[in-house]
This record gives structure tokens, sequence and C-alpha cells, in this order.
């Protein structure tokens, strides 16, 4: 028998003679979900697992007021968990590697490579290649050295957000705003250039 | 294979990967590049202005994951969620994740 969001409420209050049970029932749904959810991602084991439960569950409890009601009590849980699982996870995955370094090695290296799709017509390739070196000349000229650097890392190098923010000083919902605000200076000064919206689509959208 | 072209991509890839253990998996198949200017092209091309940040996505994403799980038409209820979530690779993990999460227990 499932708790309603109203049972959960008042069963996770600590003077309600539920709490245990509630919190007993609330670990095998985090356990359960994190489990299936997390299973591709390395470094999970079961040790792990039960450390991030354990922190989930000291950070949900305090909160529970904050909770909306918009949605089921488990979902709620199971976002806040999984939010915390992956954050520590990409953690132990990214702490290691350095962002100067792979923007020196591999980021910075794109704007001075170059690609083409060879089984593509040389028609189509020409357009590629005058696209390309738009878009690096725009990426140089248009963006700060940080949306340069956070645009690389995260676009190029597949560095996740937070990560990249940690190592930047920031945290990662302005490290989203910085991006969007790069998104927005090239976009305009893409429809600026004298190309057609069907160069861009031809080349790059459809496949 | 001694396609100069796949010579010289490969060159490049193993430049811009150097460092051990990235996530990224395209790039093992050597066709990474024009994937991910495409989809960095993409992601500006299709900016908006009223975009929502990762707190505010957070903030709606047990909502709109439910919506999901229901088959309900998302970008239609929530488009600023959605549209965040094609727009922010953590988010887009987090996303795919919960719902991986709720399947298994529901
Ligand atoms: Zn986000």
């Amino acid at each position: 028998m499932e708790r309603t969001n109203e049972e959960w409420l008042s069963d996770l209050k600590e003077s309600s003679p539920r709490f245990d049970a509630a919190i007993v029932e609330l670990r095998l749904v985090l356990q359960k979900g994190l489990s299936a959810g997390l299973k591709k991602w390395q470094g999970l084991n079961k040790e792990t697992l039960e450390d991030i439960i354990q922190d989930v569950l000291v950070k949900i409890v305090p909160k529970i007021d904050t909770f909306q009601g918009n949605c089921r009590f488990t979902t709620w849980a199971l976002k806040i968990g999984v939010n915390t699982a992956i954050t520590e996870l990409r953690h132990r995955r990214w702490r290691d590697v350095s962002l100067d370094e792979i923007i020196e090695s591999g980021g910075m290296n794109f704007l001075s490579g170059n690609m083409s799709n060879p089984s593509y017509s040389p028609e189509k390739q020409t357009i590629q290649h005058l696209l390309m070196d738009t878009l690096k000349r725009l990426i140089t000229t248009e963006l700060t050295e940080r949306q340069r650097k956070a645009l690389m890392a995260v676009r190029i190098q597949g560095m996740p957000l937070e990560e990249v923010a940690r190592q930047m000083g920031t945290n990662r919902n302005s490290l989203y705003k910085l991006l969007h605000d790069a998104r927005l200076r090239l976009k305009k000064a893409i429809l600026k250039e004298d190309l057609t919206p069907e160069d861009l689509i031809d080349s790059f959208i459809s496949s | 294979m001694t396609d100069p072209f796949q010579k010289k991509t490969s060159r490049f890839l193993k430049k811009l990967f150097t460092f051990a253990g990235t996530r990224n998996k395209k790039m093992q198949k050597g066709s990474m590049d024009m994937d991910t200017i495409k989809q960095m092209v993409r992601g500006i091309m299709t900016t908006r202005a009223d975009e929502i940040d990762c707190a505010e996505c957070f903030e709606q994403l047990d909502q709109f994951v439910e919506l999901v799980l229901a088959g309900k038409n998302i970008s239609d209820a929530m488009p600023l969620v959605q549209h965040h979530l094609e727009h922010c690779p953590d988010c887009k993990e987090e996303f795919e994740v919960l719902l991986k999460a709720l399947r298994s227990i529901t």
C-alpha cells in the first residue's frame, strides 16, 4: 500500500510515531530508483550508493515543508536524490581533470583545426568550410575569454557544467547564464553575416 | 585505410582528446567532429532570449517528468523546461536518470 503525499508529509515529521517506518520506506524507494537510474554510471558501488542515500535523507527531511505538492512526493524525493548522486559522481569523475589543461590541449585546437565531411558534395563542403571559418572567427571575436573557455569545455570536451563552473570559481546556474549569453551573441553575429539560414540548415542542421 | 583526410582527422581527434577517460562516447567512433559542431550550431541557432536557468528547470523537473511518464505533450505543456533540457547537458542527464529511476519504482 502506497502512502499518499499527505501521509508522507505527516509521517516524515520527526515527532511522528511513524517517522522511522517512513524513513525505511523512503530509503527503499531511493535505493531502488537510484540503482536503476544510475546503473550505467561507473564508480557507483553499493557503498557509494549507501553514502549518497544517507546524504539525500539528511537533505530531504529538514526541507520537507518546501515540497509544493505539484507531483508525487516520491518523484520530488527522487529528483533531489538524482541531483545529489550525479553531482557526487560527476565530481569524482572529473575532479582530477584540469580545465585549463584540456582547453589548452583540445578546445583551442578546434579553433585552428579544420574539418569537413568527405562524403558531402564539393559544393556542400565549400559551404561547410565557410561556415566553420565564420563560426571560429565569431567565437574568437564575439565572446569573452570566460565564455569561450566555458563553451569549449562544455560543447567540445563534454565536461559537465557543474565541474567547469567549480573550476572557474562560479556555480552551475551562473555558468548556464554565461553560456546562454554566449549563444545569444553568436546567434546575433551569425545572423548578421552574409549567410542564409538555408546554408546553415543545409550544412549543419539537417544531416 | 590510408585516406589522408581520415589520417588527419584521427590525429586531430587524438590531440583533441589526449586526456584519459572522457565521457564523450561519440569520439570513439571517430566521427564526433561534425556531430559536435552540428550540435553546437543547432544550439546557437535555437537560442531564445527567454530561457530558464538550471535552478528554474530543477524546480519544475518533477512535474515535467510526470507528464512525460503520462505520455503528455510536453512541448505544449512545459516548453521552457523542454527547451532548457535541449540546451543543458547537465540537466538533461539528470532528467534521463530520473526518468529511468521512476520507471523502476512504478
Ligand atoms: Zn541546466
